[in-house]
């Protein structure tokens, strides 16, 4: 029987001293199989590598933006900056990037089952957290430059708070949740929360879950992909430094050119300011937030079923995967329900997010949405099961 | 840790990690030629093409009167400091009157009226740590130095208090001054404002710098570059703010002169 | 490890791409950022093939 590795719910196991498997160098982090140097293995890495990438350019834009003159100072960056425009290019790609693969971690994780055994529930939950957080950080980066898409976003996010349980049952809690966001309200004090936020608190925040989401992954060892029966004992252990550390600073360097090229031949410009008079045209959410825009616009199934109830619910299922996973293996068609949930939240959000485009601020009726949701559901379990049937005939066949 | 069983170099390892310090120094290199980033467009270039033309007014806005300016004698030992900023926000200058003497480039009905930078030429410290102490004033600094009430000039000096820097307001644009009991650690002279007085309102403004003064101490361009000569009103009129338009006017500006002490136009400047 | 002349090729390149990259930044020609940028990427994806081949050389990419 495959040994599987119990969830370890005491912490304080985390702070044991780890014993090195042989032919490792004691150098802080640990060392790596062979088996591990897939591309697959380094998502979080490249998260990482997106992470410093956009906190050194974001240094070097604050050098230039001004509280005071938002739009104008970002304007000033990409026309009269030696390299601003490069810069600012960079910083919003490397962003999307960003947001990218903490999709893809967090799917490959998901399906995996890499959220299972001793300290890896707490990373991912730290992971599902810092999914909010860079989702946060990336809103209020768009926002900092008051475009009229951005002001627009602004006024979005205080209604919804406002309008919310919180907003209707506690009104004084709202109220200082908005103050939050922008202070007093004027101009200023807008702008100058909203900096704060995203360069020191949101930013600091998700440095430091980042670093205690990594602690994690270095004291939970590795995850063996591999169910072959019999594979237990590993031929050799690759040194942390030097041959993890530039294998991880190889692929970044490779990740961080196709970005820059990228950003050099798609030059960005600042959609129009807050205040511009523009006729016929529909302020767009960036494509990130499109799921979310238009999950808004469904009628879900009464008593406020739709919307952010469902954002809420999408959130909770996912913090607490590891402790609803009572499946005994690792593979994905070996835990079919959980990969059943897995494929029905990919299909739904790409066609949240298709639709939003081609119909946006449009809503939809109940059965409509009923009978979205019940199809995606129905793809979702029978693809999966089929899958599942078909691989267990195979394994079958072949014994 | 390695084991040491052959003390053999590697030496295809040597090369392959100076190849890698070589690549990684490569990248260094071209990415430094971003340097042009972190320069400014506007750095050092003048905010505005000449000096302006600033009428002296109080806090209120009203233009304050030649004649309501207090003077100083060979007998003051009290007197207040009057600083107005000029040609750009940041560039604070002592405004002094003298009575019974002539101040080469003063204005007013007894050419008696002058204002000197505020800003000293030794290190850049400003007012009121940069004064005017009067005849019958030595300032605690001075003395410590060597001054006494033989040694003090008649009319008093402007006397820094960081350093002891030492000028003469009686001198006009050559006041740098070293005939004291120490010597100014200033090279040049305080930079002299040039005044214009209108005799049918009273009113003072001022109009310019005095050509043949070395630039306003924190708005050199290089280091070492204290000229004297054409460069010099551009210097004076850069990396700085300029001053605001007088009500409403616009080639009018307004220089606003405050005082901290007994002197009749309160305020901060 | 044998070093190849490829590698020393590779990191002259790197060499003449960096001087490359001062004399668009100096010069700011038309366009000068897509230019200066995608010698930069170049510029990192020789550095990688550099490590590429030392990873190659310590059986990282071996199949089992």
């Amino acid at each position: 029987m495959h040994m599987e590795e119990k969830n370890d719910y005491n912490l304080m196991d985390a702070l044991e001293e780890d014993e090195s498997p042989p032919g490792s160098y004691k150098i802080s982090l640990r060392s790596v199989t062979r088996k591990e140097f897939r591309i697959d293995y380094w998502t979080g890495s490249f998260l990482m590598t997106c992470l410093m990438y956009l906190a050194i350019s974001g240094m070097l834009l604050f050098y230039y933006f001004e509280q005071g003159n938002p739009y104008g100072s970002t304007q000033q960056i990409i026309d009269g900056v030696y390299f601003g425009r490069l810069l600012l290019t960079s910083h919003l790609f490397m962003a999307y990037a960003m947001v990218i693969i903490i999709y893809v971690h967090m799917f490959r994780n998901y399906f995996v089952g890499a959220y299972k055994g001793r300290f890896r529930w707490l990373q991912w939950i730290l992971g599902v957290v810092l999914f909010i957080l860079v989702y946060v950080e990336a809103v209020l980066g768009y926002l900092l430059s008051e475009t009229y898409i951005g002001v627009s976003a602004l006024h979005v996010m205080e209604l919804l708070v406002e309008k919310s349980v919180i907003g209707r049952l506690m009104p004084a809690l709202s109220n200082w949740i908005i103050a939050l966001l922008i202070g007093n309200a004027s101009t200023a004090s807008t702008v100058g929360h909203l900096l704060a936020l995203h360069v020191a608190i949101i930013g600091g925040l998700i440095l430091l879950l980042a670093f205690l989401h990594f602690f994690l992954f270095e004291k939970s060892g590795p995850f063996n992909l591999s169910e072959k029966k019999g594979e237990e004992t590993v031929k050799k252990y690759y040194p942390w430094y030097p041959i993890n550390l530039i294998y991880t600073v190889f692929t970044s360097l490779i990740f961080i050119a196709i970005i820059l090229i990228f950003s050099a031949f798609f030059m960005q410009v600042l959609p129009p300011a807050y205040g511009a008079l523009l006729y016929g045209l529909t302020p767009f959410p960036d494509w990130y937030i499109m799921p979310v825009y238009k999950l808004m616009d469904l009628a879900g199934y009464g008593l406020t079923t739709g919307g952010v109830p469902l954002v809420t619910f999408f959130f909770i299922s996912l913090l607490f995967i590891p402790f609803i996973d009572r499946y005994k293996s690792k593979g994905a068609l070996e835990r079919p329900m959980i990969t059943v949930f897995g494929v029905f939240y990919i299909i739904a959000l790409f066609i949240m997010g298709l639709w939003g485009y081609s119909q946006p601020g449009l809503t939809q009726t109940r059965l409509l949405t009923m009978a979205m949701w019940w199809g995606i559901t129905m793809v979702s379990v029978f693809t999966v099961y089929a899958m599942r049937f078909a691989k267990k005939d195979l394994v079958k066949n072949e014994n | 840790m390695s084991n040491r069983k052959d003390d053999q170099v590697d030496n295809d390892k040597r090369k392959l990690l100076k190849l890698f310090g070589l690549s990684a120094g490569a990248l260094a290199l071209g990415s430094l030629s971003a340097e042009r980033f972190f320069v400014p467009e506007s750095r050092n270039q003048p905010v505005l093409t000449s000096y302006p033309r600033a009428i002296l007014v109080d806090p209120e806005d009203n233009p304050i009167l030649a004649s309501e300016i207090p003077y100083a004698n060979e007998s003051t030992s009290s007197y207040p400091i009057m600083v107005f900023n000029y040609p750009l926000q940041d560039e604070p200058n002592i405004l002094v009157r003298l009575r019974g003497i002539t101040i080469p480039g003063g204005v007013g009905p007894n050419s008696d009226i002058t204002a000197y930078s505020g800003i000293c030429q030794h290190l850049g410290c400003i007012a009121p740590l940069l004064r005017y102490n009067p005849a019958k004033n030595i300032p605690f600094e001075a003395k410590l130095i060597g001054y006494t009430t033989e040694n003090w000039p008649p009319y008093g000096l402007i006397y820094c208090k960081c350093h002891g820097s030492q000028y003469d307001p009686t001198k006009g644009h050559d006041n740098l001054y070293n005939s004291g009991p120490a010597p100014s650690p200033a090279n040049h002279s305080l930079p002299q404002v040039i005044l214009e007085y209108d005799s049918t309102t009273d009113y003072i403004y001022a109009t310019g710098m005095n050509p043949l003064n070395a630039v306003i101490r924190t708005h050199l361009w290089q280091p070492n570059g204290e000229t004297y000569g054409s460069e010099v009103q551009e210097e004076n009129l850069s990396g700085g703010t300029a001053l605001t338009l007088y009500q409403g006017s616009t080639s009018l500006y307004k220089a606003t002169v405050v005082t901290s002490s007994n002197g009749p136009w309160p305020g901060n400047y | 490890m044998k070093i190849n002349l490829l590698l020393y090729i590779i990191v002259a390149i790197q060499f003449v791409i960096a001087i490359g990259m001062w004399y668009v930044a100096v010069t700011a020609v038309s366009n000068y950022e897509t230019i200066w940028t995608v010698l930069l990427s170049l510029n990192l994806i020789l550095m990688s093939l550099l490590f590429l081949v030392y990873l190659k050389h310590e059986g990282v990419f071996a199949r089992e």
